[in-house]
C-alpha cells in the first residue's frame, strides 16, 4: 500500500501544481463550457435550453477527463522516463503494478476533481438533469470507465514516444481529433455516417453518450443497448489492458 | 568480507562487447571508484549492479545475492537529475522513503533525519526547482541514505556541479562513510577518484590497473609534470614539445599540453627557449603533482575525458 499511496500523492501533488494541467483539464472545457452556452446555444427553444446546457456540460466532462487520461498521464510517464526516475525505482525495491495503479488512481481523482468542478459550473450557468439514483451510478460507472480507456491511451502515448514533447503533443492530437469527430464536441445526428460508427465503437465516445443517456435522457443513438454497453465496456477495458501492458514492458523492463 | 564481486563479467550490445570478462571484488566498507573514460563501460557495469540491466554472462553477487535481490541493501545515484521540480525536497523524500516500504509516520521521521545529516533542513519546504545544482544532488544523495541502506552506488555524481558544490558533496560522503557501508563511485574525474580508497582504471570493458591512487601513481612511475599552456595550440609547438616528452604522445589539456619529465627544474625553461625561438608565446608553465588522469594517460595513450569541466 506504501507505494501504490507515494506513487499516488505525487501524482497529484505534480497535477495540480502544474499550471498546464490545471488549465488543459479545467479551465479549457470550462471556456468551451461557457462559449457552448452563451454563444453557441443562442436561439434553442426556452423548454430545452436547461437539458441542452446538461448535454453540453456532459460533453465537456468527458472532453476533460479525456485530456487528463491521455495527455496529463502521457506527460507524468513521459517526464518521468526523460528525468530518469525509471532508473531510479528499478534500483530500488518497487513493484511495477503498485506504480501503475497510483499513476492510474491519480489520474482518477484528478478527473473526478475536474468533473465536479464542470458539473458544478455547469448547473451554476442552468444545465438540468433528469435522472434516478440507479442512472447516477451507472452513470457514474461508464464515466470511471471512460477515464479508464483514455488512461490505457495515455499510457501508450507516454510509454512509446520517446520526447516529452512529442508524448504531449501526440496525446492533445489525439484527445482533441477524436474529441471533435466522435460526437463528443457536436451532436451524434450532426456526424456523417462513418464517423457516427466511429462514435458508437470509440470507447470515449461511447462512454460520453451513455452518460448523456442515464443523466438526460438521450443520445442520438441506442447507447444502452446491450450490445453497445458490451462494447464499451470492452473496448474499454482493452485499451486500459494494453496501455498497463505496454507501460510494464517498456518502462520496467531490465535492458 | 566482500560486499560486491564479480566474476567473467560480460554484457554486449549487439555486436559491441561493452564489458569483457570483467572481474571486481569490492570489500565491505570500502570506498572504491572506477574510473575511465565513456564508453570504457564503467556505467553500464554500475547499472547491471544496481539492477537496471542484466549481463550477457558471468556472475555478480551483492553480499552473496544476485542483484535483483539485494535491492533493500542497496542505493543507486544515476547521473541524471530525477528528483521532481514540483515537489518540495521533504516531499521528494517521503516519497522515495516510502516507496522503500516505509510507512507514512515512519517516512516522516526518518526524512526529517536525513535532511539534517544532509545540511538540507532549512530548504526542505522549498520546491525542488528553487533548490541550486549542488543541494539537488546532496537531495538525490539523500535518497540512498535510507537505515538499512550498505552499498552506494553513485553514477558521476559530481558532473555538472561546481568545485565548492563537489567539495560539499565529497564532504558530505566523508560524512557517511563507515565501516559496513559499501561506496562505489564511478567517475571519469581524477581528483574525484583522489577521494576513494582504491581506484580500478577502466578502459574497453576490462580493468587495466588497480590500486590505492598512490600505488597506481607509484607503479607507472609517475614523478613530475609539466603543464605547458600555449597562445596557439598547434602542430608545431606539439613537435617542440614531443622532444621534451621523450618522443611519446602528448596529453592534450583546455589551454596547452602535459609534459612527463624527471627534471622540471632544468626542463622549464628549456621549453620556454624552444617555444619562444619559433616565434610563438608561452602563456603559463609550471610542474604539477601527476593526477590519476595521468597515469591513465600514461597506460592507455588517451585521455579519461574528452573536455575539462
Amino acid at each position: 500500500m506504501n507505494q501504490i499511496s507515494a506513487t499516488f500523492t505525487k501524482g497529484i501533488k505534480d497535477y495540480l501544481t502544474s499550471i498546464s494541467a490545471l488549465f488543459w483539464v479545467i479551465a479549457w472545457p470550462i471556456i468551451w463550457l461557457f462559449l457552448g452556452v452563451f454563444v453557441f446555444m443562442v436561439g434553442v427553444p426556452e423548454e430545452y435550453v436547461a437539458l441542452a446546457r446538461g448535454k453540453v456540460t456532459i460533453s465537456m466532462i468527458t472532453f476533460s477527463f479525456v485530456v487528463a487520461g491521455m495527455t496529463s498521464l502521457a506527460a507524468n510517464i513521459s517526464e518521468d522516463r526523460y528525468k530518469g526516475l525509471f532508473l531510479k525505482l528499478k534500483s530500488m525495491p518497487v513493484q511495477p503494478w503498485k506504480d501503475s495503479i497510483g499513476r492510474i488512481l491519480s489520474v482518477m481523482f484528478f478527473s473526478i476533481i475536474s468533473v465536479f468542478i464542470i458539473l458544478i459550473i455547469g448547473i451554476a450557468i442552468g444545465a438540468r438533469f433528469s435522472f434516478d439514483i440507479l442512472d447516477l451510478f451507472k452513470a457514474t460507472g461508464f464515466l470511471l470507465l471512460g477515464i479508464l480507456a483514455s488512461a490505457g491511451v495515455g499510457l501508450i502515448c507516454g510509454t512509446l514516444i520517446k520526447s516529452v514533447q512529442g508524448a504531449i503533443m501526440t496525446a492533445v492530437g489525439i484527445a482533441v481529433i477524436t474529441s471533435a469527430i466522435s460526437g463528443i464536441f457536436f451532436d451524434y445526428s450532426l456526424l456523417p455516417e462513418i464517423l457516427q460508427t466511429f462514435a458508437r465503437y470509440w470507447p470515449m465516445s461511447s462512454s460520453n453518450a451513455i452518460i448523456g443517456y442515464y443523466l438526460t435522457g438521450s443520445s442520438g443513438f441506442e447507447a444502452t443497448s446491450a450490445l453497445n454497453i458490451s462494447l464499451n465496456v470492452v473496448i474499454s477495458l482493452l485499451f486500459f489492458s494494453a496501455g498497463l501492458i505496454i507501460y510494464s514492458i517498456y518502462c520496467w523492463r531490465k535492458e | 568480507m566482500d560486499s560486491i564481486v564479480i566474476k567473467d563479467l560480460v554484457k554486449r550490445y549487439g555486436n559491441r562487447t561493452v564489458l569483457d570478462n570483467l572481474n571486481l571484488n569490492i570489500k565491505e566498507g570500502e570506498f572504491y571508484c572506477l574510473m575511465g573514460p565513456n564508453g570504457s563501460g564503467k556505467t553500464t557495469l554500475s547499472s547491471i549492479i544496481a539492477s537496471i540491466r542484466t549481463q550477457n554472462s558471468g556472475t555478480l553477487e551483492i553480499y552473496g545475492k544476485k542483484p535483483s535481490m539485494a535491492k533493500k541493501i542497496l542505493g543507486y545515484l544515476p547521473q541524471e537529475n530525477f528528483s521532481d521540480s514540483y515537489l518540495s525536497g521533504r516531499e521528494n523524500l517521503v516519497y522515495f522513503a516510502r516507496m522503500m516500504g516505509y510507512k507514512k509516520s515512519d517516512a516522516l521521521a526518518t526524512v526529517n533525519d536525513i535532511m539534517g545529516k544532509i545540511g538540507l533542513s532549512e530548504d526542505a519546504s522549498k520546491r525542488v526547482s528553487r533548490y541550486s545544482g549542488g543541494m539537488r544532488k546532496r537531495l538525490e544523495l539523500a535518497t540512498i541514505l535510507f537505515p538499512g541502506i550498505k552499498v552506494l552506488i553513485l553514477d558521476e555524481p559530481t558532473t555538472g556541479l561546481d568545485p565548492s558544490a563537489r567539495r560539499n558533496f565529497f564532504g558530505l560522503i566523508d560524512s557517511i562513510k563507515d565501516s559496513t557501508t559499501t561506496i562505489l563511485l564511478i567517475s571519469h574525474i581524477g581528483s574525484d577518484a583522489e577521494q576513494a580508497s582504491r581506484v580500478g582504471l577502466m578502459d574497453k570493458g576490462r580493468i587495466i590497473a588497480e590500486g590505492t591512487p598512490e600505488e597506481l601513481k607509484k607503479n607507472t612511475n609517475l614523478k613530475n609534470i609539466i603543464n605547458v599552456d600555449v597562445s596557439i595550440k598547434n602542430d608545431n609547438i606539439k613537435e617542440i614539445l614531443r622532444v621534451f616528452n621523450k618522443g611519446e604522445a602528448l596529453q592534450e589539456t583546455e589551454k596547452g599540453f602535459k609534459i612527463y619529465t624527471d627534471q622540471t627544474a632544468e626542463v622549464i625553461p628549456e621549453i620556454v627557449r624552444s617555444i619562444e625561438k619559433r616565434g610563438y608565446k608561452v602563456a603559463e608553465i609550471g610542474s604539477v603533482a601527476p593526477s590519476l588522469e595521468d597515469v591513465f594517460f600514461k597506460l592507455t595513450g588517451k585521455s579519461v575525458r574528452e573536455e575539462k569541466i
